[in-house]
């Protein structure tokens, strides 16, 4: 793992455990996009993964209170006490088993989705969508964002047209005339 | 035979929108084929089909295929072109002197499909592509800004992929609407019925929710540009 990755995913593991403590659990979100860089320029599994598994830990705690379940705190202590345990093997170099911890937090989130989750779409692929819409506001295209977020093309362009993501970096390659025109020529309009 | 391609974002937009039924009329009047390579059908019919959600849409595709209004176009050719189109699409940017990796082979095959065919246009609502295609400066300036980091460009690799591709032109599934708006396609929902039951402005209520559709569904247009285009065709 390259040091700038490791450096990141520290940082959001123990911001992570602190914000669950502190029961501030709508820091988590902003928490899960410090790695969004990373996941776009190195785009490799550890910096996507997290991203994904702390804005999915948001959701659950998120949707935990509102639905006024007792199942948030059991939850949130196993997840820091997990978290910090990432945290203490990544410190120490240990990435086997840095991995393995993070894959047992997946395996909550997973147990927790069948158990509670009543949605129709999983929070662990909402966050995939989620994360993927941002990484395609870095400049990347549908497909790579795709692959690398494990989402379909129609998932991620159903979301990100509702994020207006277009609207704030207004790119004009061409002017709307100039291309109206070149399709009205094709079809002799 | 003259030819448009399809990448999967146009199709993905319009079948959306439930907008596929167009390209059969509009097909007939372009007067040549609408072709997609092997990755298109894979996103747009292979993928969906294993899926719960998508797996209509798909069968939608499927039916254009089968009716021949799209055409899969299978040469071997694409796949080594794409090849070399990706590996030197992605090896463009650099950010922290590593290469970013911007595009997929899906759209590269789309691209070569164009290229080896020498097509009209390549019909695609995803931005990265149009753009690397279109002014790949404004994609580095996007770079820069999202990333807050210089992005340093090879301007090797640039030049070598910008006398590969030649000049393409890029349409969206927007012009695609608009095109069928204006021959008279979508009439149907702007009939004298239609302006009895409500009393706006039908014909730009129309285009107005067409073009606002395909933008929700993922197309890469801005809302100055949905405007424009309706001072354009002034309804």
């Amino acid at each position: 793992m390259e040091e700038k990755i490791k450096a990141d995913i520290l940082v959001i593991l123990q911001d992570a455990a602190l914000a669950i403590d502190a029961n501030h659990i709508e820091d988590l979100k902003t928490i899960s996009d410090h790695t969004l860089h990373n996941s776009a320029t190195f785009q490799d599994e550890d910096s996507i993964s997290i991203a994904i598994l702390i804005y999915s830990i948001a959701k659950i705690c998120e949707r935990a209170k509102k639905d006024g379940s007792e199942c948030t705190f059991p939850i949130a202590e196993k997840m820091v006490i997990k978290i910090r345990e990432a945290a203490k093997y990544l410190e120490n170099n240990d990435e086997k088993k840095y991995r393995k911890i993070i894959h047992e937090l997946f395996g909550y989130i997973k147990k927790y989705e069948t158990k509670f989750v009543h949605y129709a779409t999983e929070i662990m692929q909402q966050a995939r969508i989620k994360k993927g819409s941002r990484i395609t506001e870095h400049g990347l295209s549908f497909g790579i964002v795709s692959q690398l977020l494990g989402i379909s093309k129609w998932e991620l362009m159903d979301y990100l047209g509702h994020t207006m993501v277009y609207d704030k970096e207004n790119i004009r390659t061409k002017t709307t005339k100039e291309r109206l025109n070149v399709a009205k020529r094709l079809f002799k309009i | 035979m003259k030819s448009l391609v399809f990448d999967s974002s146009s199709l993905i937009s319009l079948s959306m929108n439930n907008l596929l039924w167009i390209l059969e009329p509009l097909k007939a009047k372009y007067g040549g084929e609408f072709n997609i390579p092997a990755s298109v059908k894979n996103e747009t019919v292979d993928n969906p089909l294993r899926t719960k959600r998508f797996k209509f849409e798909a069968l939608q595709i499927v039916e254009l295929l089968t009716k021949n209004t799209l055409t899969l176009y299978l040469n071997a050719e694409v796949k080594t072109l794409s090849a070399k189109l990706l590996d030197i699409a992605n090896n463009i940017f650099y950010i922290n002197g590593h290469s970013l990796r911007i595009v997929h082979d899906g759209e590269m095959e789309s691209l070569a499909t164009v290229l080896l065919q020498k097509s009209d246009a390549l019909v695609i609502d995803e931005r990265t592509t149009r753009v690397l295609i279109e002014e790949p400066e404004a994609l580095a300036a996007l770079f820069e800004r999202k990333f807050h980091t210089p992005i340093k460009v090879d301007n090797n690799k640039l030049k070598e992929f910008q006398k590969l591709i030649g000049y393409v032109y890029v349409i969206r599934s927007v012009e695609i609407a608009t095109v069928a708006y204006n021959a008279g396609l979508l009439q149907r929902f702007a009939n004298s019925e239609t302006k009895k039951t409500v009393k706006t402005n039908v014909k730009k209520d129309l285009l107005e929710g067409i073009l606002w559709g395909l933008k929700f569904k993922g197309c890469a247009v801005t809302d100055q540009e949905i405007e424009e285009i309706m001072k354009l065709e002034k309804v």
